[in-house]
């Protein structure tokens, strides 16, 4: 097993998360079965590759935003790499700086939405 | 039997049928739910980051809450009905279990209240349901058995994953299935029970719980289901609103979407705790 955690970035990802992304070894499970992969730019296992290479670029992929942790993945993941997690810290890393992707003030009809479904994109998406 | 129960926002205002009939459903069936006094909002989505407590003070304050109220109910249980709230609460709770220096710093932040044991069991109504009342004991509660009516389960995420928290099995659940028979209905095969509906997507992003949605409902049009039972109010409200979103895909065609509760409720004879509205969609279902 590949132990070390050669690229700056997977060490953020391992600081934040406590996941060694360099475990995987790109079976694509994960993209196969995420039911929100369909309106992802990068798939998971892509997400993934770029941060085992260190690849800075992959913070700028929507992917990571239209994630909802819903953790098919990471039941499903043969090197039992918690991806929702992964995921989870690259927001982070951009969240921690401040720098969001929601601005409640400019949610249409807001007044249709119950609460629950405001508050866990406030958590997701900002701050 | 007593159990301390955390409503949590969605009952209070956007899903108050959940909890009517919650309530209703639990008396019937010997069990009293007593609201934990002073709760609060238990952040609806479970804080990832290893690296940070943060996002669960809410959690915990919860769970401290509920120590503070075992007395009342002779038991550490605290049960839910809405899974988003099981997931916050069990999940928080799973890792203060494993990370006695989390536990620490959490009881270190908190000022008037108590230090927390990490000793509450967090369950959710259904689980309780199963495990403490039975399915077999809840047939002879029937009063009006569901007979021929086509009902599908539909899961979603927070029930059933991560594994640590998961309720039933993540991938081949039968939880709801098991209860639907029990009631006297028929479980409609619901291939997609267990796939997000888009969750919080849909504030931003409609297009992805359209999507969801429509490949959600698709098998069940196709299976003829009459209802669609949740555990979630936003897997409720996105399910009917996906269901509009994708009026066209779906040729105009929608599936009613209630909570489980709701379907006890109505087996049960219990019209009073069910909404007008749901008790029409029942009475025209059983004509």
């Amino acid at each position: 097993m590949i132990t070390k955690i050669s690229s700056d970035l997977a060490k953020k990802v391992f600081q934040i998360s406590g996941q060694n992304v360099y475990v995987c070894y790109q079976c694509g499970k994960c993209s196969a079965g995420c039911p929100v992969a369909t309106e992802m730019d990068l798939l998971p296992n892509q997400v993934l590759h770029l941060v085992q290479l260190g690849d800075e670029r992959v913070l700028e992929c929507k992917s990571i935003w239209i994630c909802a942790a819903c953790f098919t993945c990471s039941v499903r993941c043969p090197r039992d790499i918690d991806l929702a997690k992964v995921m989870e810290a690259l927001r982070l890393i951009i969240l921690r700086k401040g720098i969001y992707k929601l601005d409640l003030r400019k949610i249409e009809n807001i007044e249709i939405y119950p609460q629950i479904a405001v508050i866990a994109a406030a958590r997701k998406l900002t701050g | 039997m007593k159990v301390l129960y955390f409503p949590g926002c969605s009952l209070k205002n956007y899903a108050p049928a959940y909890e009517k009939s919650a309530l209703h459903v639990a008396k019937k069936l010997g069990i009293e739910l007593i609201e934990l006094k002073r709760w609060n909002c238990c952040g609806v989505v479970y804080g990832l980051a290893s690296d940070s407590v943060f996002h669960q003070i809410a959690a915990v304050r919860n769970l401290i809450r509920a120590q503070e109220q075992i007395h009342e109910s002779g038991n550490e249980k605290l049960v839910t009905l809405c899974s988003m709230c099981y997931q916050v609460l069990a999940s928080a709770n799973h890792r203060l279990s494993k990370d006695p220096a989390a536990l620490e710093t959490l009881n270190k932040f908190m000022d008037e209240e108590e230090d927390y044991l990490g000793t509450i069991e967090v369950m959710h109504f259904v689980q309780l349901l199963r495990d403490y009342i039975g399915f077999e004991k809840i047939k002879e509660y029937v009063e009006r058995p569901l007979k021929d009516i086509r009902v599908a389960p539909y899961y979603g995420c927070m029930l059933v994953r991560p594994k640590e928290v998961a309720i039933d099995d993540p991938e081949e659940p039968s939880i709801l299935e098991t209860l639907i028979e029990s009631l006297g209905g028929v479980p409609v095969e619901s291939p997609f029970r267990t796939e997000c509906c888009g969750s919080y997507n849909v504030v931003v992003n409609k297009d992805v719980v359209k999507t969801r949605v429509f490949r959600i409902v698709r098998p069940l049009l196709r299976n003829s289901a009459d209802l669609i039972i949740t555990v979630c109010p936003l897997c409720a409200f996105n399910l009917d609103y996906g269901m509009k979103l994708a009026s066209r895909d779906l040729h105009g065609r929608k599936i009613p979407v209630i909570y489980f509760t709701e379907l006890m409720a109505y087996a049960f004879g219990l019209d009073n705790a069910l909404e007008k509205e749901t008790l029409n969609i029942f009475n025209n279902l059983m004509k």
